[in-house]
C-alpha cells in the first residue's frame, strides 16, 4: 500500500464525506429542535446543486445561480416547515417522519418537471485543473467543497455554542417543554433550523455539483448517506455527526479501493446495519439506556 | 356498505381506464411500449424519438397503403411489472398488428417471457443477448447483441497489439452483461484483462476504481458508462491522469454529456463500439442517405439511439408492408426479413432466429467533433 | 337513567361493518374479471393484488405498531428470488417454494427486528432502507447465484399440488383468495388481544408497559407478519411477471407502499387493500391521459396532503361515516357490591413485601433521590409524602420501572426488581395509576380495562391467527374480569364508553380498574386525589381501604395530608431527594423536621 494510493482513496472520499456531513448535521438539527426525522434532507442537496448547474446552463452568471440555490434551498426548507412539519408537531414520529418523505418524493418530482431527466454537469468554479496533495490528484473544487464545509461547520459551532440564539435552540433540543415556559418560542427556532438545514444542504450541492454532476434523483443517496453518519454519530451532536459523516465518507472510497467497488455499498450497508444491531442488543443491558434514549 | 361504494367505485374507475380512447377505425396501429420515465428513461426516450420520426416520415410519404400510421406509444416506467401490464392493454387492441418495445433489458425479458402466450409479434431494442438466446416465437431484437459489440472491441484491441485491457462497468444488466462477455473475448484472444472495476449508478466518487485502473497500467481502457454519471467518470478520468488509450459506451455521448464535460473537444479521440449507424454521418451510399433522412425528419444530426429507434421502425414497417396486416402475417414477414438494409446494417431473421443484427452491424468509431468516424 | 354521551361499541360495530364489507369485496372480487372482460384490467387488478397483500401486512406494522420502515420492499425481493431460484434452479413446486422464501423473509425480519425494535424511533426506518440496499447490491453482485441484474427468467408459472394455474383467470382468483386471506389475518389480530395492545401502546406506552404489555415484542412480531405477507406478495408477482431482478421491488417499490398505506388508511386493514387498488388505478390513468411525468408529485403530494388533512387516510373517512350512524350501545345497570379480584389476594404476611435500600438519582449534578431507603408491609396502606420538588415521584417511577437506578436496590416478594423494565415489573404483580391519568384514548374503557388482563392472557399470535376456540374464550373472561373491575371501582356498565367521555374523578376510578385488573399484589397510586373534589376524596379513599381488603398492598405518593393521615398505616416523609421521617401517622405528624419542611421554616 503506497501513501499516494492511500491519500487518494482518502482524500476524495473525505470530500464526498464532507456533503454528507452538512446532510447529517440538517438530520441533527432538525430532529433535535423540532423532533422530526426529516427524510427530505437529501433533496436539498439536490435542488442545490441542480439549479446552479441548470441556471448556469442557461447563461445565468455563477455568483447569481449560488445564491439563488442556497436561498431556494432555505426558502424549501422554511416552507417545509410551515406546511408540513408545524401542523403535526403533536402526531406520533413515525407519521411526522413519513409525512418528510412524502414531502422528499414531491421535490424529486418536482425537479424531474422542471429540470428534466437527464443529469446536469458543471465546471469548476475555478476550471477542472487538479492539484497534488501527498500525491493524491484532486479537482480545484475539492479545496471549495472543503472550505465551505469547514465554513458552514465552524458557523454552526459557533452559533450554537456561544450565542444567546444558539443556546435557545440547544434548550428546545434538550427540553422544548421547559424552553417553552422560559419564554424561547419554539416553533420560531424550528423555523430556522429548517430553513438553516435546507440551505446547508443546497450549499452542500452547490459546492459538490461539479464534481458529481447533479440529476432529479441524485438527492437519495446523499440523504441515506447523511442519514446513516448522523445515525451512527448518535442523532444528538452535529459534532459526533459531522465526524461520523467524514469517516464514512473515507471508509466508503477505502472499501472500494482496498476491497472491491462490487462489495463497497454492501460493505457500508453491512457497517450500519451491524451497528444498529449491536446498538440495539447494547441497550438490552438495563433500563439506564432504555430511558436515555428518550421518546418523541 | 360505504366501504362496498368505495370499492365500486374504484371498479368503475378501473373500467373506464380499460374502455379508454382508441385510435381512429381507419388507421394502422402499431403498439408502442417505451421507458418514458424510470432510470432507463434517457436513453429509450431518444429511441422512441427515432421510431416517431421513421412513422413520421412514413405517414408523409402516404402511410401504409394510404392508411395513418398511428404509434400508440405507453410508457412503462422502466418497470417489468408495469411493461406486461401495459402489453397486454396492447394485446387487447385487436387492430395492434405488432408491438414495438424500447425498454431496459430486464424489462424486455418480462415481455418475452409473456409474448408467446399472446401471439403478438414483438420486436425489442436493446442489446443484450437474453432477448434473443434461446429464441421465443414472437420476440424479436433489433439490435445487434452485446455479444456483437465485445467481440468486435476485442479484435480491434488486440490487432492493435493492445493486449492489457482495463474495464469499468457500471452494475445494470448491460454492464454485467459487458462486463461477462468481454472476460470471455479476451481469453479467448489472449488479452489479458487487468483491471475489471464496478459501480453503481447512484455512485458519486469513481477515484477508487479509476486509481486502481491506473496503477494496474493497461493498454487500453474500456469504460461502459452509461447515462447516470457518465460525466463525472469521465472527468476524474482526465483528472486522476488516465492517459491510455480509452473507449466508452455508445450511449454515453449525448448532448447533455458534452455539455457537462466542458464541450466536444473535450471527448476528441475517444473510441467506442458502435453500431454503424452511429457512424453514418461519415459514410456513403444507402447508409448515408438513411441516415440524412432520419436526423432531417428529427431537426438534428441522429444519434446512434435515434437510428437503433429509426432501425426498429423501419424492420416493422419492412414486415407490414410485404404482408397483409395480420399478426399471423407480420411474424411470418419478419421471419422472412433477409439482409434488409437499415442505417446500423443488415437485419435478418430466419426460423429459429430472432437476433436481428451481428457483428457486421457494429464498428469501432473513433469521436472527432462530436461525431464518430470509423477508427482505424 | 339521564342520556350520557355514548362512545360507540367498537367491538359490536367493528364486527358489523367489517363483515358487510367482507362480503362486497368477495362479491367484487368474484365479479370482477367477468364484468371487465379485459386482460388489461386483469392484468392491473392482479398487480394490486400482490401489492395489497403487501400493504395489508404493512398496516399492521406503521398503522398498528407505529413503526415505519422504509425498505418494507426488501421482503418482496426476499420472496421474489426465494421463489424464482426455487423454481427455476431448484425445480421446486411453486407452492412450497413461495412458503419456504417466505420463512425466509421472517426469520430476517426477526433476526433484524429484535435487537432494533428495542429502540424507539425511527431505528428500524434506517435498518429496513440499509436491508433493502445490502440485499439489492448482493442481488446484483452474485451473478452466478442470482443472475445479476439481469435477474431470473424461466420462472414457471404458479402450480398447487401439481394443478397449473395456467390462465390470468385462474391466477387472479388465486392472488385475491390470499388477499382475502390476509385480510382475514389482519382483521383477526385487530380484534384480539394483539390489536387492542398494540392500540393501547399507540395510546400511551408508558401506560402500555405499566400494565405488562411488553412493547418491543408485539412491535418484532408485526415485523415478522408484515414481512411473510411482503414475501408472498413478492413471490406471486414473479409467477406471474416470470422473471425476476433485483429493481423489480426496488426503493420505489417501498415507497408504493407506504404511499398506500398512506392514502388507504393507516389504521384499518382495508386501507391496505383501498390503498394499493387506489395508487394503481391512479398510476394507470395517469399513464393512459399521458403525464406520467405527474405521477411522482401527485403522489407525493397525496401523501403529505392526506397526512396532513386525514391521518386515517379513506378507509378511516369512512368508517368515522359509518360509525356515525351506529345505534347507541345497551347500558348495564350498575351492579353494587362486586369484589374485584373475586379471590383475596394472599401472602405471607410476616415478608417485608416491599424492601427499598439506598435507593439514589441522580440528574446531572442534582440528586433527585438521594439515598432513601425503607420497607412496605405486606397488606398494608403505605403513603409516600412531602412537599413538591421532594423526589417522591422520582422514587415512585424508579419502583415501577419507569426510572432507572444510580445506586441502591429494591427489592420485591423477594426478588430484585430494580434492574426491570416496566412491563416486566408490571408482570410481577406490581400495578399503578398515574398523576395525568394515562387511559387509552383510542380504546373504550372495557378495553381500556381489559389491556390490565394482559399478563394473565396466555394465548399467543400463533393461537391467534389459528383461531384456537380458547382464544375466544379466554376473551370473554379478560371481557368478565374487566367489567367486574369496573363495577368493582363503582363505574358498572360504563364499559362501552369512550375515556374522554367520563368526569375526571371517574377517569381516575377507570385508571385503578385498570391497574386493578392485573389482579397485582402491590398497587402504586400516584397522587390518586389530585383534582378530586372532597365528595370524590372520600369516596376515593373508601376504595382504597377496600382495595386493601382484598390483600392488595397499597403504596401511594399523596399531596394530601389529610386524606393519608387518615387513610395510611405508614408513612414515609421526604424532602430534597432524602428520607427525612418514617413511621405511623401519629408520629410522623409530630416530627419538628417535617413540620419545618412543609411551613417551609
Amino acid at each position: 500500500m503506497d501513501l499516494a494510493t492511500f491519500a487518494q482513496f482518502a482524500l476524495s472520499g473525505l470530500t464526498t464525506g464532507c456533503v454528507y456531513a452538512l446532510v447529517a448535521i440538517g438530520f441533527v438539527l432538525c430532529a433535535n429542535v423540532s423532533g422530526i426525522v426529516n427524510f427530505a434532507q437529501g433533496e436539498y442537496v439536490m435542488v442545490g446543486g441542480i439549479v446552479t448547474a441548470g441556471l448556469a446552463s442557461l447563461a445565468v452568471p455563477l455568483p447569481v445561480a449560488i445564491l439563488v440555490a442556497v436561498f431556494l434551498g432555505g426558502v424549501f426548507g422554511f416552507l417545509q416547515e410551515r406546511v408540513t412539519v408545524a401542523p403535526v408537531r403533536r402526531a406520533p414520529m413515525f407519521l411526522q417522519a413519513t409525512v418528510a418523505l412524502g414531502v422528499a418524493v414531491v421535490i424529486q418530482s418536482a425537479a424531474l418537471i422542471v429540470w428534466g431527466k437527464d443529469p446536469y454537469g458543471l465546471s469548476g468554479f475555478v476550471g477542472d485543473d487538479v492539484f497534488v496533495l501527498l500525491g493524491a490528484y484532486l479537482p480545484l473544487q475539492a479545496l471549495f467543497v472543503w472550505g465551505a464545509t469547514a465554513a458552514f461547520v465552524g458557523a454552526a459551532f459557533y452559533l450554537l455554542k456561544f450565542t444567546e440564539l444558539g443556546r435557545a435552540i440547544r434548550a428546545v433540543a434538550i427540553n422544548p417543554g421547559a424552553a417553552t415556559m422560559m419564554g424561547i418560542k419554539t416553533g420560531r427556532m424550528s423555523m430556522l433550523v429548517f430553513a438553516a438545514s435546507g440551505a446547508a444542504g443546497a450549499l452542500a450541492g452547490v459546492v459538490i455539483v461539479p464534481i458529481t454532476s447533479a440529476s432529479w434523483d441524485s438527492g437519495l443517496e446523499f440523504g441515506v448517506k447523511g442519514f446513516t453518519g448522523a445515525i451512527i454519530g448518535g442523532f444528538h451532536s452535529p459534532f459526533w455527526a459531522t465526524a461520523a459523516a467524514l469517516g464514512l465518507g473515507v471508509l466508503e472510497s477505502l472499501a472500494a479501493g482496498y476491497v472491491s467497488s462490487e462489495a463497497k455499498d454492501i460493505v457500508t450497508y453491512g457497517v450500519l446495519l451491524a451497528y444498529l444491531m449491536i446498538r440495539g442488543g447494547a441497550f438490552l443491558r438495563g433500563r439506564r439506556v432504555v430511558a436515555s434514549t428518550g421518546g418523541h | 356498505m360505504s366501504g362496498l361504494i368505495l370499492r365500486m367505485a374504484a371498479g368503475v374507475v378501473l373500467l373506464t381506464i380499460g374502455l379508454a380512447p382508441a385510435a381512429r377505425a381507419e388507421d394502422l396501429v402499431i403498439g408502442g411500449i417505451g421507458s418514458m420515465t424510470g432510470v432507463a428513461a434517457s436513453f429509450d426516450r431518444a429511441v422512441v424519438e427515432g421510431i416517431q420520426a421513421y412513422i413520421k416520415v412514413w405517414n408523409m410519404q402516404g402511410g401504409f397503403k394510404g392508411r395513418h400510421v398511428n404509434l400508440q406509444l405507453l410508457d412503462d416506467e422502466s418497470n417489468a411489472a408495469t411493461a406486461v401490464t401495459v402489453y397486454r392493454k396492447l394485446v387487447e387492441d385487436k387492430s395492434v398488428g405488432i408491438i414495438i418495445a424500447a425498454s431496459p433489458s430486464q424489462t424486455l425479458l418480462a415481455i418475452k417471457a409473456i409474448a408467446d402466450d399472446y401471439r403478438v409479434p414483438t420486436i425489442g431494442s436493446a442489446t443484450v443477448v437474453q432477448l434473443a438466446v434461446p429464441p421465443a416465437k414472437y420476440f424479436f431484437r433489433s439490435l445487434p447483441g452485446t455479444d456483437a459489440y465485445m467481440l468486435t472491441l476485442i479484435n480491434w484491441v488486440k490487432a492493435h497489439g493492445w493486449m492489457k485491457l482495463a474495464i469499468l462497468n457500471p452494475s445494470s444488466a448491460a454492464g454485467q452483461s459487458e462486463a461477462g462477455l468481454l472476460k470471455k473475448d479476451a481469453a479467448a484472444a489472449g488479452v489479458q484483462i487487468v483491471a475489471a472495476e464496478r459501480y453503481n449508478d447512484t455512485d458519486t466518487n469513481f477515484t477508487a476504481q479509476l486509481v486502481n485502473i491506473r496503477n494496474a497500467r493497461p493498454d487500453f481502457f474500456y469504460c461502459g458508462i452509461i447515462g447516470g454519471p457518465s460525466v463525472t467518470i469521465f472527468k476524474q478520468v482526465k483528472q486522476l491522469h488516465l492517459t491510455m488509450p480509452i473507449a466508452l459506451h455508445s450511449s454515453a455521448f449525448n448532448p447533455n454529456f458534452y455539455r457537462g464535460i466542458g464541450g466536444v473537444k473535450e471527448a476528441d479521440g475517444v473510441y467506442s463500439p458502435v453500431e454503424r449507424g452511429g457512424m453514418a454521418g461519415s459514410a456513403s451510399g444507402l447508409v448515408a442517405k438513411l441516415y440524412k433522412e432520419a436526423s432531417d425528419a428529427m431537426g438534428h444530426p441522429a444519434t446512434n439511439l435515434n437510428t437503433a429507434g429509426w432501425d426498429t421502425a423501419m424492420i416493422v414497417a419492412h414486415a407490414i408492408e410485404t404482408s397483409n396486416d395480420t399478426r399471423q402475417g407480420i411474424l411470418v414477414a419478419l421471419e422472412n426479413t433477409q439482409d434488409l438494409p437499415v442505417i446500423g446494417g443488415l437485419v435478418s431473421y430466419g426460423p429459429s432466429d430472432r437476433r436481428g443484427k451481428d457483428e457486421r452491424s457494429v464498428g469501432i468509431g473513433r469521436l472527432t467533433d462530436g461525431h464518430f468516424v470509423e477508427a482505424k | 337513567m339521564i342520556a350520557l354521551p355514548q362512545a360507540p361499541r367498537r367491538r359490536l360495530g367493528a364486527w358489523r361493518m367489517s363483515n358487510t364489507v367482507f362480503g362486497g369485496f368477495v362479491i367484487l372480487v368474484l365479479f370482477y374479471p367477468w364484468v371487465l372482460r379485459s386482460d388489461y384490467a386483469l392484468g392491473a387488478a392482479i398487480t394490486v393484488g400482490t401489492m395489497a397483500i403487501a400493504t395489508v401486512g404493512f398496516v399492521l406494522l406503521i398503522g398498528y405498531a407505529h413503526q415505519l420502515a422504509i425498505g418494507q420492499a426488501v421482503f418482496c425481493t426476499i420472496g421474489g428470488y426465494g421463489s424464482a431460484l426455487l423454481t427455476s434452479r431448484a425445480h421446486w413446486d411453486p407452492l412450497p417454494a413461495m412458503l419456504a422464501a417466505m420463512i425466509g423473509a421472517m426469520a430476517v425480519a426477526y433476526l433484524i427486528g429484535r435487537p432494533i425494535l428495542r429502540l424507539r424511533g425511527f431505528v428500524l426506518a434506517m435498518a429496513s432502507l440499509a436491508l433493502q440496499l445490502i440485499v439489492g447490491f448482493v442481488a446484483i453482485q452474485w451473478e452466478s447465484f442470482t443472475g445479476g441484474a439481469i435477474g431470473i427468467d424461466g420462472v414457471p408459472k404458479f402450480a398447487i399440488l401439481g394443478w397449473m394455474v395456467d390462465s390470468d383467470i385462474q391466477f387472479f382468483y388465486l392472488v385475491w383468495a390470499l388477499v382475502a386471506l390476509t385480510v382475514l389475518i389482519g382483521l383477526n389480530i385487530d380484534r384480539s388481544r394483539i390489536g387492542r395492545e398494540l392500540k393501547a401502546i399507540a395510546g400511551s406506552e408508558r401506560a402500555a408497559a405499566s400494565v405488562g404489555i411488553n412493547l418491543a415484542s408485539l412491535k418484532v412480531q408485526m415485523f415478522v407478519l408484515s414481512a411473510g405477507t411482503a414475501s408472498v406478495g413478492g413471490s406471486l408477482l414473479v409467477h406471474y411477471l416470470r422473471v425476476m431482478e433485483p429493481n423489480a421491488f426496488g426503493f420505489q417499490y417501498s415507497l408504493n407502499i407506504i404511499t398506500a398505506v398512506v392514502i388507504g388508511g393507516l389504521s384499518s386493514i382495508w386501507g391496505g387493500v383501498l390503498g394499493a387498488g387506489i395508487i394503481v388505478g391512479l398510476r394507470e390513468a395517469l399513464r393512459l391521459t399521458s403525464a406520467p411525468l405527474l405521477e411522482g408529485i401527485v403522489m407525493g403530494a397525496l401523501t403529505v396532503a392526506v397526512l396532513l388533512l386525514f391521518p386515517n387516510g379513506v378507509a378511516g373517512a369512512v368508517a368515522r361515516l359509518y360509525r356515525a350512524r351506529l345505534p347507541a350501545p345497551p347500558s348495564h345497570s350498575p351492579q353494587a357490591g362486586a369484589e374485584y379480584p373475586a379471590e383475596p389476594v394472599t401472602v405471607n404476611p410476616d415478608q417485608a413485601y416491599l424492601a427499598v435500600d439506598g435507593a439514589t438519582r441522580r440528574f446531572g449534578n442534582l440528586v433527585a433521590v438521594d439515598d432513601v431507603g425503607f420497607t412496605v408491609a405486606c397488606a398494608s396502606i403505605t403513603a409516600l409524602i412531602g412537599p413538591n420538588g421532594a423526589g417522591k415521584t422520582t422514587l415512585f417511577n424508579m419502583i415501577s420501572g419507569d426510572q432507572p437506578l444510580d445506586g441502591g436496590r429494591i427489592v420485591f416478594a423477594g426478588e430484585r426488581i430494580d434492574r426491570l423494565a416496566a412491563h416486566e415489573v408490571a408482570r410481577r404483580g406490581i400495578a399503578r395509576t398515574f398523576q395525568n391519568l394515562e387511559l387509552f384514548e383510542n380504546l373504550t374503557l372495557v378495553e381500556n380495562v381489559m389491556c390490565g388482563q394482559a399478563r394473565h392472557l396466555r394465548s399467543g399470535i400463533g393461537a391467534i391467527l389459528a383461531m384456537l376456540p380458547r382464544v375466544r374464550r379466554e376473551e370473554a373472561t379478560a371481557r368478565d374480569a374487566a367489567e367486574r373491575a369496573l363495577e368493582f371501582v363503582g363505574l358498572g356498565g360504563q364499559g362501552a364508553r369512550a375515556p374522554g367521555t367520563l368526569s375526571f374523578g371517574h377517569q381516575r376510578l377507570a385508571e385503578m380498574a385498570r391497574a386493578l385488573a392485573l389482579e397485582p399484589s402491590l398497587v402504586l397510586l400516584d397522587e390518586p386525589a389530585s383534582g378530586l373534589n372532597d365528595t370524590e376524596t372520600e369516596e376515593l379513599a373508601d376504595l382504597i381501604l377496600r382495595i386493601r381488603a382484598r390483600g392488595i398492598t397499597v403504596l401511594l405518593v399523596e399531596h394530601d395530608v389529610r386524606l393519608v393521615m387518615g387513610l395510611a398505616d405508614h408513612v414515609v416523609v421526604m424532602n430534597y431527594g432524602k428520607k427525612i421521617a418514617e413511621g405511623p401517622p401519629a408520629l410522623v405528624r409530630e416530627d419538628p423536621e417535617v413540620l419545618r419542611a412543609y411551613l417551609g421554616a
